[in-house]
């Protein structure tokens, strides 16, 4: 296993660092030894773990970590329930009931999905107002602003999109009123909501279009925004104290 | 001319050295074999859930049902469970039809407007004909028809 040879440890200077490493290098087996010497991973990971943290972070500071965390849950998940799930009007209803009932652990996931995208808007307001109410946005990080409220309303499409696709009469009726909201934009508004129903009616051009968008389109521009969320904060860092 | 304080030298295998790497390595132990626990549990869930199953899970109920051919005089329909599922059986110029009530579109139960013989639904204004075709949306498939015949004085359906 990685972790004996002296050239192997330099990256680390304290006792619990190398504890985290040994856990790290004892799952992903003796495997990571043989990367390691290639291409020296130790390094990047003593940077990683060793990244210092302002004093002045507390609590309030995780809401965006554990946001992202959430987002990971609901990726895994909701390809767990692409397995399963079918986007047409006949059957959307019936293969949600199947995954909930029949699959082993189908209620497991999709309560996890369930679940996922309701905390998910707690904790993403519980970053924005913390990032307001410390100033946090203001230059050199209102690009970040700007890139976490476009990854806000990112997160409300999931929601707005997701919630139609089990095709019930809640999430139809929700979906006949929230595609009118658009209508209210002068000029455009009817025409908006044509194309976001995709008909005159909510029917299986809409199911189709919000699966299309639910599932790929809003997946890729998140990750894209979110890359660019992290690099942002990555090179800005935390800002400073009250 | 002061000597500096000799330091004190970390001799190998001093008790407390070693106590602290002992230690350290239960430490990593422990958190290693709960992870392991973890991924393994986390494993045989997944394995379970993405792993096909044939049996899809029936709706219950009997698949055929029979009933007193009486029954159809009080009333312009007669619901049974089919299957599980709401049946109307209803005569249209003395010929016997059986359809499914659970509207296509969403579920909703439909009824039997006698006056038009149509099949209508409250929910979303779905119109179907006495033999399930969709008349006007947004119903997107017709009413699953149910066979249905006269046994002596009873009527059976499916």
């Amino acid at each position: 296993m990685a972790g004996k040879t002296p050239k192997a440890r330099r990256g680390f200077k304290s006792e619990s660092a190398t504890s985290v490493f040994n856990l790290v290098s004892l799952l992903t087996g003796s495997l990571y030894g043989e990367l390691d010497e290639r291409l020296d991973f130790r390094t990047a990971l003593s940077r990683a773990l060793k990244k210092p943290v302002p004093a002045h972070v507390n609590f309030w500071f995780c809401f965006g970590g554990v946001t992202f965390l959430i987002f990971l849950i609901q990726m895994v998940t909701g390809v767990a329930l692409l397995l399963y799930y079918r986007p047409t009007v006949e059957q959307a209803f019936a293969s949600v009931v199947h995954i909930t009932n029949n699959v082993p652990f189908g209620w497991l996931v999709r309560g996890f999905h369930h679940w996922g995208a309701n905390l998910i808007m707690i904790t993403v307001m519980l970053h924005a107002l913390r990032v307001f109410f410390h100033g946090s946005y203001k230059a050199p990080r209102d690009f970040n602003w700007v890139v976490g409220t476009l990854l806000m309303f990112a997160l409300l499409l999931f929601g707005f999109s997701g919630y139609l696709l089990p095709w019930t009469e809640l999430s139809y009726w929700a979906t006949v009123v929230g595609a009118e909201i658009p209508s209210a934009v002068p000029y455009v508004g009817e025409y908006l909501t044509y194309f976001l129903k995709g008909g005159d009616q909510v029917g299986q051009l809409a199911l189709t279009r919000f699966f299309a968008v639910h599932v790929v389109i809003l997946p890729a521009g998140a990750l894209v925004l979110l890359l660019l969320h992290f690099l942002m904060i990555r090179r800005l860092g935390i800002s400073g104290p009250l | 001319m002061s000597t500096p304080p000799a330091p004190e030298a970390e001799v190998p295998g001093l008790p407390s050295l070693e106590r602290r790497r002992f230690m350290h390595r239960m430490l990593n132990m422990t958190l290693g074999f709960w992870a392991l626990a973890g991924l393994g549990g986390a494993g045989y869930v997944a394995g379970q859930y993405v792993w096909p199953r044939k049996e899809m899970g029936t709706t219950g109920g009997e698949s055929s049902i029979s009933f007193p051919f009486a029954e159809m005089k009080d009333k312009g329909m007669v619901k049974k469970l089919v299957n599980g599922e709401a049946v109307g059986i209803f005569t249209v110029d003395g010929r016997l039809h059986a359809l499914s009530l659970v509207c296509t579109h969403l579920g909703c139960l439909v009824g039997f407007n006698a006056e038009v013989g149509e099949m209508q639904c409250p929910c979303h204004g779905s119109r179907y004909d006495i033999n399930g075709n969709v008349l006007q949306g947004p119903a997107p498939a017709p009413l699953r028809s149910y066979g249905v015949r006269v046994s002596g004085d009873t009527v059976v359906v499916g």
